[in-house]
């Protein structure tokens, strides 16, 4: 019989999943992308939860994240065309200009 | 404690509606050809709109304090405050903006970001539901991605804002799934009721404690606290040098006003001016912990800067543990320490992220060694030293400036609740950062300028804005008791 | 097993294994498709939990704006053969990581697995779209209106960031 902890744990796996991806990936597409799959796992969460305690605001909330995604998403992306036109490249291992330097004080 | 429906609540919301309509007019008076030449144009309607905003929240200061939207926005006097202090910021960036050549080319879409932004800090400090918590950290987060990669045509302006946006939407997704733990454990997404569920079911909940631990990442981020701080050097070198002095304040002070309104309202319970931790959760000793993390790192990292503007980044995360101390505290004197903490950090870091643009404009670099010999180079030179001097003093937290009574104050609520190896450590860790705020004054007297001629501060403002915020560290270090008063009206939250 | 039971585990099952193909092929463009079997599982999922105008909107925003734009971008970047096979992680980090993982799932696992829910509290139209839409326009009003200043600001952000000669010069 499923029940709330079954798609709660499909949530956690989704979620977990796209972390993964966030810290493996170098490629800064492909990382936006696990993102998407982190907050597609927050949005499975609140929806089961909404279903489960009968309280409507989980779907709302679901309801809020996806618009967030839609602008986080729009603006990631611009800023990875910027990214491409200045370097010719969406590798974050190219990132290299900012960083701590270590001196001897 | 009266909970208004949408329509009465549409009275308290004035302010913030005056900014959303400064936002759409800057956009629009954009659109002609010939008034979007005009690059004054849109400051001056920012910088109207943000006036017009400060002189409103004064008048929506007198109505009974209220929460409003049927439970989504909180109008008390500590809502009162962060809008003054949004307003403030606001106003001083626009100014810095104007004199920095950095951002000297801008279009009409910056100043609206900027306005957007101010939007988004009070809206943040005064939220009691989660769901709308999230929404105005991500209208602040999202902005400043857009503000920090501002700058095209520099390689590292992009490189800042896409790490941002990378750190920044992971943070706000963990904290977004902590949320969704929260809610399904207390069956509610509104902060009040969170704490009549705590108080009512006193059962350990693994996922609750989980759930707010993520919540706490995301607050984390946005304040730059320690493990969560990554993000903040890289961002604040990489940015503009006006949009990482405003960075560095308005958005830091709403992550500190929502995280206290958060900690405060759902997992304590007043007990006359006590803030007592509910069940098992010990939030003032994580959070004593977080904060000394967060000052030792950021003070010892900061020692071996030569970037002004990575300089600056780890002062302000050291200078976030310290107002973190507020969060371990949990008194109404903690609220209180927190809020003149603020106000001095204001002035005194838009006071050095002044001078820094003043050197900046002057030398095109961004290196500490653009300070050297500062103090010999004429009479503006003189007197960017000295006005450096004082905020350097002042963040160091010495007397006679604000920044010491600030640290009194945080000190004192430690003390008065108890933790007294925190302030032990913190005073040491002020301490250290004695040793590379004293650096810039050493560069700036005892070391030979690269190039003797007259320091380049023209003009009449630029000059006086940082006198006028060098003078009012002294003056509140001297004579704090109009701030003091305003901190004890502001430190009251409606719960 | 009730038909519930057998959709969702087929729904879960590619849902999964569409995600872990997000993340491990090489190629950013089966990422991207692989995605867009995960929304389409996931709103099946939202069916399954009664939440039908979400899967609505979960396949025509998702699936059909934010993935169009990615790739769109993927194109429009005309990423080279180097590109698309990045470098990763030597042996030793990606087995790391996925014990890290592995070991955060049963954290995470456990603990919601302990959030005691039961029962079946569901009502006829529960998540129909005029139950969502009067929580919307009632409770969430400023939410709605805030998000609405998101969108405005991120679409022109967005336009600004990604246009070439945005400084006068």
């Amino acid at each position: 019989m499923v029940e709330l902890p079954h798609f709660l744990i499909v949530s956690v796996a989704l979620f977990v999943l796209g972390f993964v991806g966030v810290i493996l990936r170098r490629n800064l597409i492909v990382v936006l992308m696990s993102i998407e799959l982190m907050l597609n796992g927050v949005n499975l969460s609140f929806v089961a939860f909404s279903r489960y305690l009968g309280d409507i605001q989980g779907q709302v909330a679901g309801f809020f994240v996806i618009v967030l995604a839609a602008a986080e998403a729009a603006v990631g992306l611009a800023i990875i065309i910027l990214i491409f036109r200045r370097r010719g490249s969406v590798q974050t291992t190219r990132l290299t200009d900012l960083k701590d330097e270590i001196h001897a004080a | 404690m009266e909970i208004l429906n949408n329509q009465d609540s549409l009275w308290y919301f004035l302010p913030e509606s005056v900014l959303i309509l400064t936002f759409v007019v800057i956009l629009l008076f954009d659109l002609p050809e010939n008034w979007s030449k005009n690059r004054l144009l849109a400051p001056i309607v920012a910088t109207i709109g943000t006036v017009l905003f400060l002189a409103l929240s004064f008048y929506t200061q007198q109505f009974p304090e209220a929460i409003t939207f049927h439970g989504m926005i909180i109008n008390d006097a500590f809502t009162d405050f962060f809008r003054l202090f949004a307003g403030l910021t606001a106003l001083i960036t626009i100014f810095l903006s104007l004199k920095s050549k950095e951002v000297a080319q801008v279009r009409a879409e910056y100043w609206a970001l900027l306005v957007g932004i101010t939007l988004g800090i009070p809206m943040l400090a005064a939220s009691n539901n989660l769901l709308m918590i999230y929404l105005a950290l991500e209208l602040i987060s999202i902005l400043s991605y857009i503000l920090v990669g501002y700058l095209h045509n520099t390689k590292t302006s992009s490189e800042a804002a896409v790490k941002y946006v990378l750190y920044g939407a992971t943070a706000s997704g963990v904290m977004i799934y902590g949320l969704s733990l929260i809610f399904g454990v207390t069956g509610t997404l509104n902060a009040i009721e969170i704490r009549q569920f705590l108080i009512s079911n006193p059962a350990e909940q693994l996922a609750l404690f989980i759930g707010l631990l993520m919540t706490l990442a995301g607050f984390g981020y946005k304040i730059s606290m320690v493990p969560f701080h990554m993000w903040a050097p890289d961002v604040y070198q990489g940015a503009p040098t006006p949009v990482t002095a405003f960075l560095s304040v308005g958005p830091k002070a709403a992550g500190f006003a929502i995280l206290l309104r958060f900690i405060y309202t759902a997992l304590t319970q007043d007990q006359g001016g006590v803030y007592v931790p509910l069940k098992y959760i010990d939030i003032s000793t994580l959070m004593a912990v977080f904060a000394l993390a967060t000052m030792t790192l950021g003070n010892f990292v900061a020692l071996q800067q030569t970037n002004i503007k990575r300089f600056l980044a780890y002062s302000s995360i050291a200078h976030a543990g310290y107002m973190l101390m507020a969060a371990a505290a949990l008194n109404t004197e903690a609220l209180r320490g927190v809020i003149f903490y603020m106000i001095s950090y204001l002035i005194m870091n838009m006071g050095a992220f002044a001078v820094a643009i003043a050197v900046i404009n002057d030398s095109g670099s961004e290196e500490l060694s653009a300070f050297k010999g500062l103090g010999n180079r004429g009479r503006k030179g003189a007197l960017a030293a000295v006005a450096m001097t004082l905020f350097m003093v002042s963040l160091t937290g010495l007397p006679p400036t604000v920044g010491f009574v600030g640290k009194f104050y945080l000190f004192s609520a430690v003390i008065e609740a108890k933790i007294y190896w925190l302030a032990v450590l913190g005073v040491l860790n002020s301490v250290v950062s004695l040793y590379y705020y004293a650096k810039i004054i050493k560069y700036m007297y005892f070391e030979e300028a690269k190039e003797q001629k007259p320091f380049a501060l023209t003009g009449f403002s630029f000059p006086s804005l940082i006198v006028g915020l060098a003078a009012a560290t002294v003056f509140f270090g001297i004579f704090w008791n109009a701030l003091s008063y305003l901190t004890e009206i502001s430190a009251h939250l409606l719960m | 097993m009730s038909g519930f039971d057998i959709l969702f585990f087929v729904f879960a099952g590619f849902a999964l294994v569409s995600a872990m193909g997000v993340v491990v092929s090489p190629n950013p463009v089966y990422s991207a498709l692989s995605l867009v079997l995960t929304l389409f599982s996931v709103a099946g999922l939202f069916l399954l939990l009664q939440a039908e105008f979400l899967a609505v909107v979960q396949v025509l925003t998702y699936a059909g704006a934010i993935l169009v734009l990615f790739v769109f971008i993927i194109m429009l970047l005309n990423l080279s053969d180097f590109e698309l096979m990045e470098v990763r992680m030597g042996n030793l980090g990606k087995a790391l990581l996925t014990l890290a993982a592995v070991v955060a799932f049963i954290t995470l696992a456990f603990v919601v697995h302990l959030t005691r829910i039961t029962g079946d509290p569901a009502v006829e139209g529960f998540g129909d779209i005029s139950t969502l839409g009067r929580e919307i326009f009632t409770h969430y009003v400023i939410p709605f209106e805030i998000a609405g200043v998101l969108l405005t600001v991120s679409l022109i952000g967005a336009v600004m960031l990604a246009k070439k000669n945005l400084t006068k010069e």
